[in-house]
């Protein structure tokens, strides 16, 4: 059973899109590929939300964007990360292996610990 | 940023386009090498995609376009659904630029008058200094204290002595003219900060005497007699027959102390001036930075003191008082003007209870509407923001509407002449006023654009659609509109009340007793110039042939000098008993006339004991004038009665019983300052100085006793049997043929001196009528829209009703009930509003009490009456229901 997006934390999906991003340019349908493939198919992200987060990344300036051709030479547009894009990607993934960690120990705490 | 997003902004939507139908053009690729046929992976690409426009319009949320774009569209619609109902709008936009337009106008008057500065450098420093006794009795100043307190105190940076205005008879360059003229010390106009247009103000030292005679006049009589403010620099003008130079031009605007056409220099000495215990001037500070008014008047009243003790006999029990000049200036009209501010704001807020209720009523018919948009997808914020948008673009274009009606409003009464505020050509729209309209357009637009959307973006969507925008939905939202019109008929009582109020109030003054009758009577002024009429015989002999041709003249029927008019104010003078030498005793304060033997005859005052003067104490009351000049030149200052200045008087009862409480006062003798007086007789209450207010004790002396003062003219006074311009041939004549070079001045009848004392009443009066108005006829609105909707609602309950055998009259009965239900709550909370609102009026009433029953009453059935009117046409309408077609309806 794959998680869907709305499911996961808020600012997640970001943080995704800044790691699938950070790994090569990639247009949007690529990012959502590279996303779903890297979790081995067990998220399920809904595609139209990508853009508004593309959107969104890209007014904060940590991607940019350019267009080039697709597989299917089609004009695509790809997403790359900027520097400020990188800086951020390094903090976001500090602040969610720090929750990851606390969340985790929170759910193994035994009766006899407290 | 959002500037190139608006730039681009079709560029970016057609690539943000491209993009997603590229993407889906990938998956659908994906799809197809997975084994799907074309139309499934097409299918199932959207379906993964979702809603594309949803998306797109969360694409654009995320650029920050969302909004401008919402904005638009609701700009765009909001026209459009104007458009579509052209009637609401209208009225709504009507209503408030009536409102605002009101509002803006009084809120102009307030601001300019209450809220600016005065016009002078630095306005909040400046004060004037009164003489005071006991509590607050404010006197002018004496010449001789003020160069005392001048040189003693530690407040001031500067200070500076001036007359009031008086007429002087201008001649030299263009017509001969009446001017009215200050005389002021030559650092008046550096103390107020206010340099000339042109040439200049007094230099130092021009106030001293013996020098050539500088004059500056004020930019309005620059543009009369010399053509503009530049021609008139060193030109000659004569004030009454002696040469001055004009040596300044003051600005447009600047007449401080009131109506000025000249400013002279006033000659500072002591003689120039006067002497202490004569108080005639007026003086202003202004106070070195940091010192408070407080810190001026505890300085001042220790010099006070000071002079109390040095000199007991003048100065004894007499303080001195410091008042902030723009107290004096507006202290006349605040009440005034935040009556009618309350007034409009009471119209605005009954004007935004008719748009809400109207706009209530438009939603009622658009729940369908909303309904369907909150199915298309429409969130309920995006309903609300659709609504106050609209509500917006109607508050702004009654705004801008208002506005123009404001500035038509103060363009009129800067025109008129005849307004009793100070500053009034002053009065303008401004930043500050085009920044309260912008706030109370926008408020309105808060106001009845919340209002609806309150309910509307709530629909219980099925049951909407399938109301079809009719039904019984919406009980509380009618409830609402129930209150708003309760509201209305409200505050209307309590405009009405205050308007009822005043008119009231206003009859009662035109009813006061004045203690003169005015019909017949024509007045008019004549002036003898000190430099032309020298001597006392020669002044004398003036009014003696003047008196006899007058009363000769063919249609008059008596005729008579004085110095003073009724209402128009006098001087006053102290009276005391004539052994009285204690100087802690206070004087009486008598306003006193200097008149003519017929006075009494010629205004009807009855002599209710004793007679006017005889011929010889018209003499006798020359002689006591000569001596008093005689006696003034040995500067003694005790207060004995001399018996060379015993002259006579008639006196009215005030006066009487002060002196003699109780006793007959006739033939009795009391003193005004060393003149001994003898009370011929006894004449009856008349009104100098307003028409309100409890009688003031009075002294008529023989107008002969008093021929030195060049400051007042003498007031001619014509009962006439013919007509007004019979009678001021009379005067022209008269006065023609004992000196043409004389002018005839403020010619006019005495109703039109008493319209004059009750014009700022009238204007007060006529504007709260006018604003009462407006709120019954936004109330009539307001209940007719309430009760026409009701109606339309119940048309099948009335049906049914009939069907079922009703008579009109119980149908009548239940739309009555419901009109009961909106009026008699409207007057339960409008009286107590109504009471609050007539205390405020309260110093401005006379003759009424605020809380005048009979007024409460009928302006409670005059609403009732009004309602029912509103109530006439859906009331005939519920009559008229036909039984099969309001069941067809339903």
């Amino acid at each position: 059973m794959a998680l869907r997006a709305p499911e996961l934390l808020q600012g997640t999906l970001d943080l995704l899109i800044l790691k699938a991003v950070s790994l090569g340019p990639r247009h949007g349908y690529g990012v959502l590929v590279r996303i779903q493939q890297i979790s081995k198919e067990r998220l399920e992200i809904q595609q139209g939300s990508l853009y508004p987060a593309l959107y969104r990344l890209e007014e904060k300036g940590w991607v940019r964007s350019t267009w080039g051709e697709s597989e299917n030479k089609r004009r695509a547009k790809f997403y790359s990360l900027t520097t400020a894009g990188r800086k951020r990607l390094v903090v976001e993934e500090e602040r969610w292996n720090q929750m990851a960690g606390i969340i985790g120990d929170i759910l193994q705490t035994r009766p006899e610990e407290v | 940023m959002k500037l190139r997003f608006l730039l681009f902004r079709r560029r970016l939507e057609s690539e943000m386009s491209e993009e997603m139908e590229s993407h889906l053009e990938l998956r659908i690729e994906d799809l197809e090498r997975h084994g799907l046929s074309e139309a499934d992976a097409r299918r199932q690409a959207r379906v993964e995609f979702g809603a594309l426009e949803a998306r797109k319009e969360e694409a654009r949320a995320a650029r920050g376009l969302r909004w401008v774009d919402e904005f638009a569209q609701d700009l765009r619609f909001g026209l459009r659904s104007i458009r579509k109902a052209p009637g609401y709008c209208l009225a709504v936009v009507i209503t408030l630029a009536l409102g605002i337009g009101a509002n803006s106008a009084i809120f102009s008057a307030v601001n300019s008058v209450l809220l600016q500065p005065l016009p002078f450098a630095h306005s909040d420093q400046l004060v004037r200094l009164f003489t005071t006794r006991g509590a607050g009795e404010r006197y002018p100043a004496s010449g001789e204290d003020f160069l005392d307190w001048q040189a003693q105190n530690r407040v001031f940076s500067g200070m500076s002595l001036f007359t009031g205005a008086r007429s002087m008879n201008a001649s030299g360059a263009g017509a001969a003219e009446m001017l009215s003229v200050a005389s002021t010390e030559a650092n008046y106009f550096q103390l107020l900060g206010v340099p000339a247009a042109a040439g200049r103000t007094f230099a130092p030292g021009e106030d001293q005497p013996g020098r050539t005679a500088e004059v500056v006049i004020s930019a309005a009589l620059a543009q009369r007699h010399f053509g503009g403010a530049q021609a008139a620099v060193g030109r000659r003008l004569e004030l009454n027959f002696e040469p001055y130079t004009v040596v300044g031009v003051m600005p447009a605007g600047f007449n401080y102390p009131e109506d000025i056409d000249a400013w002279t220099p006033l000659t500072m000495t002591v003689a120039g001036t006067s002497a202490r215990g004569k108080y005639s001037y007026r003086a202003l500070g202004r106070l070195k930075p940091g010192v408070s008014v407080a810190q001026a008047n505890a300085d001042m009243e220790a010099i006070a003191a000071n002079l109390a003790r040095a000199y007991p006999t003048t100065n004894a029990r007499l303080s001195v008082g410091v008042v902030p000049l723009k107290q004096l200036v507006t202290q006349d009209s605040r009440t005034q003007l935040l009556v009618l501010f309350g007034a409009v704001g009471l119209v605005l807020l009954i004007a935004c209870a008719n748009v809400a209720s109207l706009t209530l009523s438009r939603a009622e018919g658009r729940r369908r509407e909303f309904a369907l948009r909150a199915a298309l997808g429409a969130g309920r914020p995006r309903v609300v923001r659709q609504l106050l948008t609209e509500g917006l673009l109607l508050s702004l274009l009654g705004g801008g509407l208002g506005v123009a009606a404001a500035a038509a409003l103060i363009a009129g009464a800067g025109a008129s002449t005849s307004l009793p505020l100070p500053r009034i050509r002053q009065v303008q729209l401004d930043g500050h006023v085009l920044l309260f309209t912008a706030f109370l357009s926008l408020l309105c637009a808060l106001i009845f654009g919340a209002t609806p959307a309150r309910g509307a973006a709530d629909p219980n969507l099925p049951e909407a659609l399938k109301a079809g925008g009719r039904g019984n939905a919406g009980a509380g939202r009618q409830g609402l509109r129930r209150y708003l019109v309760i509201a209305e008929i409200a505050i209307t009582l309590a405009l009405t009340v205050a308007a009822g109020l005043l008119l009231r109030s206003f009859a009662a003054l035109r009813h006061t007793d004045l203690g003169v009758s005015t019909s017949g009577i024509v007045t008019a002024a004549v002036m003898l110039p000190d430099s032309k009429y020298t001597s006392w015989p020669q002044r004398r002999a003036f009014y003696d042939q003047l008196d006899a041709r007058l009363n000769q003249a063919p249609g008059v029927s008596s005729a008579s000098l004085s110095q003073a008019l009724p209402l128009e104010g006098s001087h006053s003078l102290g009276a005391k008993l004539p052994g009285d030498m204690d100087p802690n005793r206070n004087w009486v304060e008598v306003d006193a006339n200097y008149v003519t033997p017929d006075y009494f005859r010629t205004y009807g005052v009855p002599l209710l004991q004793g007679r006017t003067f005889s011929a010889a104490e018209m003499d006798q009351g020359y002689r006591a004038g000569m001596a008093d000049i005689a006696f003034e030149k040995t500067g003694a200052t005790d207060l004995k009665p001399r018996p060379e200045m015993a002259t006579v008087a008639v006196i009215n009862r005030a006066l009487a019983n002060a002196l003699w409480p109780g006793q007959n006062s006739l033939g009795k003798v009391w003193k005004s300052g060393v003149w001994p007086v003898t009370v011929v007789g006894i004449a009856a209450q008349v009104s100098y100085d307003s028409i309100t207010g409890p009688p003031q004790p009075e002294a008529y002396f023989p107008i002969t006793s008093q021929l030195d003062n060049t400051w007042y003219p003498a007031e001619i006074s014509i009962h006439t049997r013919g007509s007004a311009e019979a009678a001021y041939a009379a005067m022209r004549s008269a006065v023609g043929d004992l000196d043409p070079a004389l002018a005839l001045f403020r010619a006019r009848s005495m109703d039109t001196v008493v319209a004059d004392n009750m014009t700022d009443t009238r204007l007060q009066t006529t504007l709260l009528g006018f604003f009462s108005g407006l709120g019954i006829l936004l109330s009539l609105v307001g209940v007719y829209g309430v009760m026409a909707f009701f109606v339309t609602q119940r048309v099948g309950e009335f049906g049914v009703r009939v069907a079922l055998g009703a008579r009109p009259s119980q149908i009548l009965a239940l739309v009555l009930r419901q009109v009961w239900k909106l009026v008699l709550p409207g007057i339960a909370v409008g009286v107590p509003l109504a009471l609050g609102f007539a205390r405020l009026l309260g110093s401005e009433l006379h003759g009424v009490r605020a809380a005048d029953p009979l007024i409460l009453i009928l302006t409670a059935v005059l609403l009732g009456t009004v309602a029912l009117a509103a109530c006439l046409v859906p009331a005939m309408r519920a009559l008229r229901v036909d039984p099969l077609t309001a069941l067809r309806q339903e």
